[in-house]
């Protein structure tokens, strides 16, 4: 059987040789272990290098001086969540914050997938200190690994751009192929999350790419697409040195590095909002209910009458509850004024008349005209019921009963 | 509810003057007493008790001899029918492991979804009401992400399917480094289900799984379960790659069961024509339902499912009596789970008296007892119809099960031979693990899982059937040379003594368990201007069915093909009521590749058969449109498809000059030769499947007046899955069975011309122009061939 599954082996790769194009030639690279692009880096071990670029830091003072923002990274993973918890202890010490990002073989993970690249920044003495970590084959996964753990250190404060869902489960997962202890984060932020709720609404995405450009106000030159950069490792490794290669390292430092900026800007938002109320640059209505539920109501409020008052009618909506829950409703009066009809609006309105003006006539119309413009099952049933409890507390105020049937 | 207890009523039911005239023979098994064994005395004492808790007391002796030989440390296959506790046999030495070791894992694999719930379920009951308080998840497809990461790292037993291990699990092995490392037991139920290409490929896939638990330092026990079957410590080895000890006799008790084989009556003696199938059977139904007999018909078709449901239905809301209460289901794949639940409810209640059903209710889902069982036409395979007819007589009482014979040779040879039928073992589930295409498949799976290392010495386990189980492959080995082949094409990287995985894909997507080839065509409905995907079909078959202006039928709505695009792979379809529909005419071209074995045909050497490889180029050129319901030709139109071409395993019967067998063609006519050849071919394939446990479509054929390979006349008969899947190889041990067989079918045939229950009255639609000699003579021909071929004496013929 053995024989003769080896020879059909062969007759079948024959036929498939004759019908298929021709693989590209394999040009023996991994003797050279030292490609000419490579020969300012550091070799750790056979296959694995390193270097290390320190980047002025002009835009990122607050990150590096620990402000209080910082300090409040260390409370939750996502900043709305950081920001409500008012901590200022911080569970991990500041100086571990490490910036994070890998290059992989393929996007849709599995533990065939490995990382060639990897990204890890920190902030020293007023400066960005980034390190680079390139695997040029396989067997020197493990140093490469190592160092790359080693940069991150014990109990690192990872800051990431979808880290959550790719990076860290990825390098967790080559840790465990090569017998190594991945160091568990003493916090995970994942900017993705952040940058979605500032941004995301202005900016019709909260990629990277889109980040820079729209927050940043960068545009990187002769980039190359993420989605190539695998298939030029893979390549690199089968006919040797890749033009695009030098390109895809650039690509991965500047990913660290820019978003190391990013959180900088995010940072500054957070610290002074009332800088962004003219709605230009961010999301004022995400902004201002982080400001809200981080007990910054007043700061919040500020961004939301100003979105409001441009016609914005989730601003007005928020800050139509936001006040009533303020014990200041009758602000809330003219808020909704002007504002196209939808059925949340008009189920406030109806709130509005009802408990902060007594205006059950009122009340009950915008009821109804909240039925009509219900859009789910849900809402409909919510808005006919309190159309129901409208019409019994109107007949109520006239003392009639509404029917025999309740006697 | 009448029940069936005493053995007049039987007597009765059978001489009911509808159904006594069609009765061609009657087997009565007797009862059989149960079998005890004592628990364990080394039973875990919290299991014990949960058990007595749910009346358990002692043990069938079959799932004692199991627990002996898995504390032996020998993996263990049960072969048992239905209704006879296997559950217990497996699921008592893994609780036992777990109680007493916290990091103990197990898994649960089941051939299909509906399956494992079955399971969960039952498993359930054992560690919740017994306070057993391990965790069981299922882990497939519908599971949840919210669920699957507690899945992962708490769940003690997973049960899934081979899919799910095969794309999700198995790839994604880092994750599960808790449950691997303390994999100790691996459960696979149904073994029988795990042939031909799902087989082969399951074999593989356990391959892999042994890999991965070795790399996190697990080497996990293996329990098999099967229906009776020929060989189930052969499959049962070929499947994990290990030794199996089978454990085959079994303690539970039986009632008592009849078989009555029912052939319809011939309408017309001289063309073969007899009653329909379904209308019989689904008079038996109706007999049996009135008489309040709780009654399973098995049908072949989902389209033949919902009919004779229907009709049924129809029957008896027409009385006005009480029979219009008896409820009866149609059961087959396509319903929604939801939908299949209840009816597997209503008959373990007893709120469903009746259901008809596909083979989708021939594996072990629980439906309880029902109290007769009705067979549509044989379901192509021994091992099928005694899980069929093991759905009557669950509880140990008197049961009943018909056989209703279809006019195919298959059937009449049966229904004809009872003897023989209750006398022969079941036949054997074959898989080939070595089949180089999924081998190649799985090859590349493996190394994505884990690089395999290269080494000088000579392996025992290194790729000669299947995939390597553990992390090292010698270079001289298959496997050794498939990953240098994988290498050379760039998807594997050599260096440092290792093999890497190189490429950017999740090798898993592109490989299905369960059909030929992943690239199939997908069929949209542009009908308005729309385009929504309606179904898919693989490639080979798109190009025989759904052609540019071929009708296409779903779901009873008819659509004709605009545009079959196969480099898109894309099929685009309008709506449309047309009175006809398309059958394309295929030529099957045949050529050898290389010859394997080859040896003498029958006790006389008549003939010679050969074992090979060979190329097979189909091409449909033309199609027929046929009038529904007459099927009267209506029209013929062209095809433009390029041909398309398989290598597989075949085995050719040679017909050289010398030997008997080509005398007795020699003194053929000319133009009766390639008759004569093509219908003892058509006779042998359609014949040959009962012997094989495959499917009648697995099996191709292509004759040859005169074979330029060997130069003489030749049939072929061919495994219609690329690189073959055992079938020719098995064919090699059953051929002088089969050509008995098929000259005994021919001998017994009453028609005078040849009928469908023997050698046709046409070649099949499609395979090419009717042949030029037909009738008497033909079929006395034939039976001479055939009686030469099988050694038999000449003359009788």
């Amino acid at each position: 059987m053995a024989a003769s599954l080896s020879s059909r082996l062969k007759r079948l790769r024959e036929t498939r040789a004759a019908t298929s194009p021709l693989p590209e030639l394999a040009i023996e690279s991994a003797e050279s272990d030292h490609p000419e692009f490579l020969a300012l880096w550091e070799r750790i071990a056979p296959h694995a290098y390193r270097r290390s670029v320190t980047r002025a830091l002009d835009n990122l003072p607050s990150v590096l001086d620990a402000d209080p923002f910082v300090a409040r990274l260390a409370s939750r993973y996502s900043l709305p969540a950081i920001l409500e918890r008012r901590e200022t202890r911080l569970p991990c010490d500041v100086r571990e914050l490490r910036f994070f990002d890998l290059e992989t073989t393929g996007l849709s993970g599995g533990a065939g997938t490995i990382a060639f690249l990897a990204t890890v920044a920190r902030p020293s003495e007023g400066s960005l200190f980034l390190e680079q970590f390139f695997l040029s084959d396989y067997p020197g996964e493990a140093s490469y690994l190592r160092a790359v753990l080693s940069a991150l250190g014990p109990a690192p404060l990872l800051v990431t751009h979808n880290g959550k869902a790719f990076d860290v489960p990825l390098l967790r997962t080559r840790c465990l192929m090569q017998g190594l202890r991945f160091p568990e984060p003493c916090l995970h932020l994942d900017f993705l999350m952040t940058a979605r709720r500032l941004w995301r609404s202005m900016l019709g995405g909260a990629s990277l790419g889109i980040l820079e450009r729209g927050v940043l106000g960068l545009e990187r030159s002769g980039d190359v697409p993420g989605q190539d950069i695998p298939g030029i490792w893979l390549a690199s490794l089968r006919s040797g040195f890749h033009p695009l290669l030098p390109q895809v390292i650039t690509h991965n430092l500047l990913d660290v590095e820019n978003l190391a900026a990013l959180l900088a800007r995010a940072n500054q938002v957070f610290t002074h909002p009332r800088d962004f109320a003219d709605g230009s640059s961010v999301d004022r209505y995400s902004l201002a209910r982080i400001l809200v539920a981080t007990g910054r109501a007043g700061e919040g409020e500020t961004l939301l009458q100003a979105a409001a008052a441009e016609g914005d009618p989730r601003s007005a909506l928020f800050l139509s509850r936001l006040l009533r829950a303020m014990h200041r409703g009758r602000e809330a009066r003219n808020l909704l004024v002007g504002l196209e009809g939808s059925w949340a609006l008009r189920m406030e309105s109806s709130n509005i008349a009802e408990k902060e003006e007594g205006d059950l006539s009122v009340a009950l119309s915008s009821a109804s005209e909240a039925v009509a413009l219900a859009t789910t099952r849900s809402q409909r049933e919510s808005a006919e019921s309190r159309v129901r409890r409208l019409e019994l507390r109107v007949a109520k105020a006239l003392s009639l009963r509404p029917g025999r049937r309740r006697s | 509810m009448i029940e069936l207890t005493a053995t007049t009523r039987i007597d009765d039911l059978l001489d009911d003057p509808a159904i006594a005239g069609s009765l061609v023979h009657v087997r009565r098994e007797a009862a059989k007493p149960p079998l005890w064994a004592d628990f364990p005395p080394d039973l875990e004492p919290r299991l014990r008790l949960a058990l007595e808790k749910r009346g358990v007391e002692r043990l069938w002796s079959h799932q004692r001899a199991a627990w002996d030989r898995i504390q032996a440390g020998h993996n263990v296959v049960v072969v048992t029918p239905t209704a006879s506790g296997k559950t217990l046999c497996y699921n008592l030495p893994v609780a036992d492991a777990l109680l007493r070791d916290p990091e103990a894992r197990a898994l649960y694999l089941f051939p299909t979804k509906a399956l494992s719930q079955d399971q969960q379920s039952e498993l359930n009951e054992l560690t919740i009401g017994g306070d057993l308080g391990f965790k069981v998840f299922t882990y497939d497809g519908d599971t949840p992400d919210s669920l699957r990461v507690a899945a992962r790292d708490t769940g003690r037993i997973i049960i899934t399917n081979p899919d799910m291990l095969h794309t999700g699990v198995l790839p994604n092995h880092p994750r599960w480094i808790r449950f691997f490392a303390g994999l100790r037991y691996v459960v696979i139920d149904e073994l029988h289900a795990y042939r031909g290409v799902f087989g082969s490929h399951v074999a593989n896939v356990i391959r892999r799984l042994k890999r991965i638990a070795a790399f996190h330092g697990a080497h996990p026990a293996f329990i098999l379960s099967s229906a009776t079957i020929g060989n189930p410590q052969e499959l049962a080895e070929s499947l994990i790659g290990e030794e199996v000890e089978a454990v085959t006799e079994n303690g539970a008790p039986r009632g008592e069961r009849v078989y009555a084989f029912y052939n319809p009556a011939l309408v017309d003696p001289v063309q073969g024509i007899r009653k329909s199938t379904a209308t019989e059977s689904e008079k038996l139904a109706l007999i049996l339902l009135r008489k309040g007999v709780k009654t399973i018909l098995f049908a072949r078709s989902r389209m033949r499912v919902e009919l004779i449901a229907s009709y049924i239905n129809e029957a008896l809301a027409n009385i006005w009596t009480d029979n219009s209460r008896i409820d009866v289901r149609p059961y087959r794949a396509g319903l929604l789970p939801s939908e299949r639940r209840a009816i597997e409810k209503g008959l373990r209640e007893g709120s469903i008296q009746g259901v008809v059903s596909t083979n989708a209710l021939e594996l072990g889902i629980d439906i309880g007892g029902l109290d007769a069982a009705v067979v549509a036409g044989f379901p192509g395979s021994f091992a099928s119809f005694w899980q069929q007819t093991g759905r009557a007589g669950r509880r140990g009482d008197l049961s009943i099960a018909f056989l209703v014979a279809s006019s195919a040779p298959l059937d009449q040879y049966i229904i004809n031979n009872p003897e023989y039928f209750f006398g022969r073992s079941p036949e054997s589930g074959r898989i080939d693990p070595s089949n180089p295409y999924i081998f190649m498949d799985h090859l590349k799976c493996a190394a994505f899982e884990l690089p395999f290392s290269e080494t000088l010495e000579r392996l025992e386990d290194d790729g000669t059937q299947g995939v390597p189980a553990g992390e090292a492959v010698s270079l001289e080995s298959p496997a050794g040379e498939a990953l240098s082949f994988l290498e050379e094409d760039g998807i594997l990287r050599r260096t440092g003594g290792r093999w890497y995985w190189s490429s950017q894909g999740y090798p898993s997507e592109g490989v299905s368990l369960r059909s030929a080839s992943s690239d199939n065509v997908v069929i949209i409905d542009r009908s308005g201007g729309g385009s929504r995907v309606i179904g898919e079909m693989d490639r080979p078959g798109a190009k025989e069915l759904i052609f540019d202006n071929a009708v296409y039928i779903h779901l009873g709505r008819q659509y004709l093909v605009e545009k079959l695009d196969l480099e898109n792979r894309s099929c685009h379809v309008v709506e449309k009521s047309v009175d006809y529909w398309t059958d394309s005419i295929v030529k099957t071209d045949l050529s050898v590749l290389t010859e394997d074995v080859t040896g003498p045909l029958g006790p006389g050497s008549a003939a010679s058969y050969c074992l090979c490889d060979v190329l097979v180029r189909s091409q449909a050129e033309k199609f027929k449109k046929l009038r529904f319901h007459t099927h009267e030709n209506i029209g013929y139109g062209e095809i433009h498809l390029p041909p398309e071409e398989m290598q597989t395993r075949s085995i050719a019967l040679v017909f050289g000059e010398a030997s008997p067998g080509g005398q007795v063609l020699a003194a053929i006519p000319e133009t009766a030769k390639a008759a004569v050849i093509g219908a003892a071919g058509k006779l042998i394939r359609d014949i040959a499947p009962v012997f094989l446990m495959c499917d009648p479509r697995d099996l191709g054929l292509s004759e040859r007046v005169r074979d330029p390979h060997f130069n003489a006349p030749a049939i072929f008969i061919y495994d219609r899955y690329p690189g073959g899947t055992g079938l020719a190889e098995g064919l090699v041990d059953k051929l002088d069975v089969v050509i008995r067989a098929a000259r005994d079918r021919l001998g017994a045939c009453s028609c005078a011309d040849g009928c469908p229950s023997c050698i046709g009255v046409d070649h099949v639609p499609g395979s090419g122009p009717a042949p030029l000699v037909r009738g008497r003579d033909l079929k006395q021909r034939i039976r001479h061939f055939l009686a030469v071929l099988g050694g038999l004496d000449t003359k009788e013929g």
